[in-house]
């Protein structure tokens, strides 16, 4: 029950994030917060530490990046990053391997749209991300 | 040091944008690969670690 509960979650928020990342660049505050609080209630309720241990790590290096340059990822990927990995644990290194895929596609896909429009484009993580989980969920 | 992470931080809680760019996906996505076969390695030492130093214990203290 609380499995099903837990995964209901985290995809419902994935997909939402992804959607606002790929239409307006933004991953919502109102939305990954209280996603942080639920996540980080769902483990409390477990004890599983393991997974409170590996997000705050993981972020931790995330947050070091971003101290070094904004541009490299953005706040609300962060925040996003920090709630999967409350929800993943240690499943989490599968899931960037999968992302890594996705991100590879994505890329090629904003680089062609970038050499023929002439613009900027910016990736959206959060949609690498989503497609990533879906694929680790269901075992492909 | 500490008013400039303290800073950061409180940038990061309100920044609400997504993805990087272009150039800095490729060192993300590095950066993420590195760290997660890292932390693969380092929890599978943990884990034959673990079981050996059981493994080691249960035999000194004659426990089945």
């Amino acid at each position: 029950m609380l499995q099903t509960l837990e995964t209901l979650l985290v995809v419902s928020v994935m997909a939402v994030s992804a959607i606002t990342d790929t239409k307006k660049r933004v991953i919502p505050n109102r939305l990954v917060f209280p996603s942080i609080g639920l996540a980080l209630l769902f483990q409390i309720v477990q004890f599983r530490l393991d997974h409170i241990l590996i997000a705050m790590i993981g972020c931790s290096l995330l947050f070091i990046l971003y101290t070094i340059n904004e541009n490299i990822i953005g706040g609300g990927d962060i925040k996003l990053i920090f709630f999967l990995s409350l929800m993943m644990g240690p499943k989490m290194s599968e899931l960037v391997y999968t992302t890594a895929i996705y991100v590879l596609i994505l890329w090629i896909y904003f680089y062609i749209k970038e050499r023929r429009i002439k613009e900027k484009q910016i990736l959206p993580l959060a949609l690498a991300l989503f497609l990533a989980l879906v694929t680790n969920l269901m075992g492909w | 040091m500490l008013r400039m992470v303290k800073e950061k931080f409180t940038k990061l809680v309100k920044d609400e944008k997504g993805g990087p760019g272009l150039e800095e996906a490729v060192l993300l996505v590095f950066v993420g690969l590195v760290v997660a076969n890292a932390a693969d390695s380092l929890g599978d030492i943990i884990s034959t670690s673990y079981t050996s130093a059981t493994n080691a214990l249960k035999t000194a203290l004659n426990i089945q």
